[in-house]
Parts: C-alpha cells; structure tokens; sequence
C-alpha cells in the first residue's frame, strides 16, 4: 500500500495531537500534586519548628517529620516531567532550569534528603540546640534549591 | 508662617503642642515602616521581626499615651464624634479658615486612629505569619496551622497597601495645610512646638515618671510577644 502524503500527515497529526492534549490536562494535575507536595513538605518544617520552640523537642514527632520530608524529597524530581514548566502558561514559579539542568536539579532534591535524614538520626539525641542546627540545615538546601530553581514573587 | 497684614515687630505666640514621647513614636514609625518594607523585600527576616516588634512597643506605648500621655496625646482630646467631624470637613471643603486650636484636629484624629489601627493589624498578623517553606514564622505561629499562618501571610501583604494608602492620605492632608491654610504641621511634629493662637491653652504636660512607666511596661510586653508568649 502506498503512503499518500496526505494520509502521512494525517496520521502525525493524529498521533501528535493526542500526547500532547493529554499533556496539557496532565500538566494541571501535575503542578497541583507536587504544590501539594511541597505543602507537605512545609507542614513538616513548621511543625519542627514549631516544637523546637517549645524547648524540649518531642523525638516521635520530629522523626516522623524529618522521615517524611526526606521521603518527599526522594520524590521531587519525578514531579516534575517534561512539559510542566512555565511554557505550560499555567501558575507555576519552577524556571526552566530544573529540565535545562536535572543533574544539578536532582543533586539539590537529594541534598535536603540527606540533611532531613540527618535530622530524623538526631531526634532522639534530645539536644534543642543541634536539632535546632540541624532544622536550619535543612532549611538551608530548600533555600538552596529555591535560588537556583524557583521564581521569586512578582510582588 | 507670619501673617502679612500683621503689624511689624509682631511675633507669633509660641506654645508646646506635641510632647517628646508623641514625637518620638511618630518619627520612630516613620522610620520602622519602610525599614520593615526594605527587609522584607531582601529576605532579611530577622531584620524584619525585630523591626515588628519594635513597632509593636511603639503601638502599645502610644496606647498607654493616649489615655495617660500629655493634652494633645490624649484619645479623649482628639477622638471626635461624626457631627465635629462632618462640620470640620465642611470648613476645609469651603476653603474657610479651620477654628483656631492645636493637636489633631477632628478629621486628623481619625487619621490617626486608623494609621495606628492598620499598624496594630499588621504588627498581629505578622506575628502569626509564616512563609511558603515553613522556615521562617512569626513568634506566634506556633499557635495556629500552617495554613492559619499563610492566610496571616496573605492578609499581611495585602494590609501594606492599605497603610500605604494612609500614609498617602496624610501626606496629602499636610500638604494641602500647607498650600490652602498656611498651616506648618511638620515643623511642630519636630520641635514639638508651634503658633498658638490668643486663647489657646497650652495643653497639660504628663510628668517623666508616667512616661518611664508607659516605657517600662511597653518594652515589657514587646519582649513577652517577641519570645512567643514565653518567659
């Protein structure tokens, strides 16, 4: 059978048209899951700090807090696929940079593991000041990541 | 400034119209609002708590003033109902010359209490705030969710541009004394000194010891806020 021209661009079209529909309905779901995400990944932080500020730190609940945000982490470059940048005209404050660079993009989502996995071995040591250390740490590869990979407000 | 049909060699009565704590709570704050804006911009958070909770103490100290402070620091004495009001507002719209007196007057005094109304409002959300990342909070955001505390956050960005307005407002309002009514509202808002009118009463002083206690008890409480509630 012989492929017409027309018919050769009909089915590209065809098969083009579909993933990128489908892409454009994933997007919004895609940047709501990793806000949310993120959001969790917040409610931890406070929650530390929170209890830090009490001044003698319960260890479950820092454990469980510091466990769950280094699990968080361990997820964070898988929410973020191609085509869910800012070309997607939607709200969204991640740069370009995170897909021009997933190395160095992947290398700061394992960093905030590590130092969240820091904090969940030091929970049962009970010392407000290196847990106190240790939350800042931790905030400092957020902030870290934030500069390189996140747009900052307009406001 | 000096009428010009006086007679020569005539000079003005000068009279006390603000007190030094009044003074220094308003240039304090007229300092500290922007300061707060400057930190805040650049992710200076510990810059911009103590600059809240400075504020904070200048808020309740001016509250204590208000009812214990000098004549024209009193809310009693400035704090005027809508009849004085409406009256006052029909005088400037006529561009009549304003009944002779010192300190606020009826329209300024509510100026007044709305600046320091919105200032209060800002100084308490900030207090329960807390930013996108959990990392930096006011020292009371422990007290409410997450959530609670990006809401305060929310309310708080949004509550600059109504203090903005205001202080657009009462620039606008020292400069239209200045222009329609020759009236020098900054130079008395500096030397605490200004022309009183024959008749005018020069408002009762409070003695030095009312101050240190109003002083006494504000930083007291800043710093009780500023630790979260806690000694």
């Amino acid at each position: 059978m012989r492929i017409t021209p027309m018919l050769a661009i009909a089915a590209v079209s065809l098969l083009t048209a579909a993933p990128l529909a489908a892409a454009a309905v994933d997007a919004a779901k895609v940047i709501a899951a990793r806000h949310a995400g993120y959001k969790d990944i917040a409610r931890n932080m406070k929650a530390m700090s929170d209890n830090l500020k009490t001044g003698s730190p319960d260890p479950a609940l820092i454990r469980a807090s510091a466990n769950a945000i280094a699990a968080s982490a361990a997820r964070i470059p898988g929410w973020f696929p191609m085509g869910s940048g800012p070309e997607t005209g939607l709200k969204t404050h991640a740069k370009p940079e995170i897909w021009q660079h997933p190395d160095a993009f992947r290398a700061k989502a394992q960093d905030l593991r590590a130092q969240a996995l820091k904090m969940a071995a030091l929970a049962g040591s009970g010392d407000a000041d290196a847990l106190g250390a240790q939350l800042r740490a931790v905030g400092g590869t957020c902030k870290a990541c934030h500069d390189d990979f996140r747009m900052k407000d307009a406001d | 400034m000096p009428d010009e049909a006086a007679p020569a060699g005539y000079q003005p009565r000068r009279i006390r119209i603000w007190d030094a704590p009044v003074r220094i709570v308003h240039w304090a704050i007229a300092l500290l609002v922007p300061w707060s804006w400057w930190t805040a911009h650049h992710d200076m958070m510990g810059r911009h708590r103590w600059s809240g909770y400075a504020i904070l103490g200048l808020l309740v100290f001016r509250l204590i003033w208000g009812f214990a402070g000098s004549g024209t620091a009193r809310f009693a004495g400035f704090v005027r109902g809508p009849a004085t009001v409406w009256n006052y507002a029909r005088i400037l719209i006529a561009r009549e010359e304003p009944p002779s007196a010192i300190g606020h007057n009826p329209l300024g005094g509510w100026a007044v209490v709305a600046m320091l109304a919105a200032l209060a409002g800002q100084v308490c959300l900030g207090l329960f705030s807390t930013d996108e990342d959990g990392l930096e909070s006011g020292p009371l955001a422990d007290f409410v969710s997450y959530d609670t505390a990006r809401a305060a956050a929310g309310v708080h960005h949004i509550m600059f541009y109504v203090i903005l307005g205001l202080i657009a407002l009462h620039l606008a309002a020292i400069l239209v004394h200045h222009l329609f009514f020759r009236h020098n509202l900054v130079g008395p808002m500096i030397t605490g000194r200004g022309e009183g009118a024959e008749g005018v009463v020069e408002p009762a002083r409070a003695p030095a010891w009312r101050f240190a206690a109003a002083a006494a008890a504000s930083v007291a409480l800043m710093w009780f806020v500023a630790k979260g509630l806690r000694f």
